[in-house]
């Protein structure tokens, strides 16, 4: 399943409560749930900041046995430069790093995207 | 201390037999009003302890208690056959709940989905201890006799819960962390990626800072932090997405 929303701050509340009705109904702990709603405010926030104009935010939930898969992509939009790397805006990636169990800056077709992973199977 | 330890039955009587007098022999209102939040304090701290754990500090819900033992000296009549602490422990849990209820929802919420979400923050401590993790929407729908999707739902709008007072310290009775916060300072100003955000984070209250530092340096879960701080899981959760908002918001432009 996916949403669109547009690339603005105030979408973010949207993101949060859609990630957390997904996110919601598997199997991962509800600490792991809030965990998530905080990397996905950050990774839409880092993707946000990066566009040098106004487009749209599209994220993507997927399940699998292993864990539940978040895509985050800006479209429509344009950016100076992706992926940014840990280097900048560290802050946000720290928090993306540490509240999930994998994390990856790339290119949707030429889409920017923040791909996220949480396992189930990690308290 | 609690009211059934070191309030005993006598002392209870002669406290309501003074403060009887009091309200009788011509004291002042303000003297009056001295000598009962004296008296009752204990019994103000008994109370707000019964109603901590559900998503409010101990600290706000002391306060809380505090303005309901004021409000039923104003209201006291002493003519009427009820004695003071019985009438002043009606009054305060009143204004308990009624703070619970309403105050905490800063957006309004359903009635329903407010008490769903006092039902979790109430279930949560023994059902992550009974399964030794933080237990899923589903296990928590099951063991409180709710929906999962009116869960989820719930939770959701508890995020909307913000009287949190950013100013409270650290409940007197939880476990202390070893470290100290000029450590804590340190290890914030060294790391990459927070040194840009070291001098906002020493602007933040102690709980915050401590909370902060739990969950990204010591990766410690949520509900591990609410365990050793004395607050609720849904109580950290929102400070984690406030203080990050907070230090965020330190970085724009």
């Amino acid at each position: 399943m996916w949403i669109s929303v547009p690339a603005l701050p105030a979408s973010i509340d949207v993101l949060r409560s859609v990630t957390a009705v997904v996110a919601g109904h598997t199997p991962l702990g509800i600490d792991r749930v809030d965990d998530l709603r905080l990397a996905v405010s950050e990774g839409a926030g880092r993707l946000i900041r990066a566009s040098e104009q106004r487009g749209s935010l599209r994220a993507s939930f997927s399940t699998d046995g292993d864990g539940l898969h978040i895509r985050l992509a800006l479209r429509d939009a344009t950016v100076a430069q992706w992926p940014l790397g840990p280097d900048t805006d560290p802050l946000s990636w720290i928090v993306i790093e540490t509240l999930t169990d994998g994390a990856e800056e790339a290119l949707d077709g030429n889409d920017p995207c923040i791909g996220l992973h949480v396992s189930y199977t990690r308290s | 201390m609690t009211a059934s330890g070191a309030d005993t039955a006598n002392s209870r009587r002669d406290r309501d037999l003074r403060v009887a007098e009091a309200f009788v022999d011509g004291t002042s209102p303000a003297e009056l009003r001295e000598i009962v939040v004296r008296e009752y304090h204990p019994l103000v701290l008994y109370l707000a302890r019964r109603y901590f754990g559900r998503g409010e500090a101990l600290e706000d819900l002391v306060q809380v208690a505090q303005m309901g033992l004021l409000n039923a000296v104003d209201r006291f009549d002493p003519d009427r056959a009820v004695q003071f602490s019985t009438f002043a422990a009606a009054t305060i849990v009143g204004e308990l709940k009624r703070h619970l209820r309403d105050k905490c929802w800063s957006v309004r919420v359903p009635r329903r989905l407010q008490e769903i979400a006092l039902l979790v923050n109430r279930a949560l401590p023994e059902l992550s201890q009974t399964l030794g993790r933080s237990p899923s929407f589903a296990e928590i729908a099951t063991a409180i006799g709710e929906t999962e999707a009116d869960v989820i739902e719930a939770v959701d709008a508890a995020q909307a819960f913000t009287t949190t007072s950013l100013d409270a310290g650290i409940d007197d009775d939880a476990q202390a962390p070893s470290e100290t916060l000029g450590e804590i300072d340190m290890r914030f100003d060294l790391a990459t990626g927070w040194a840009d955000v070291a001098p906002a984070i020493r602007e933040l209250p102690e709980r915050e800072r401590r909370i902060l530092y739990m969950r990204f340096f010591e990766n410690k879960t949520q509900s591990e932090i609410a365990a050793e701080i004395g607050i609720s899981q849904m109580h950290v959760s929102r400070i984690l997405t406030q203080t990050l908002s907070t230090l965020r918001s330190t970085l724009e432009p």
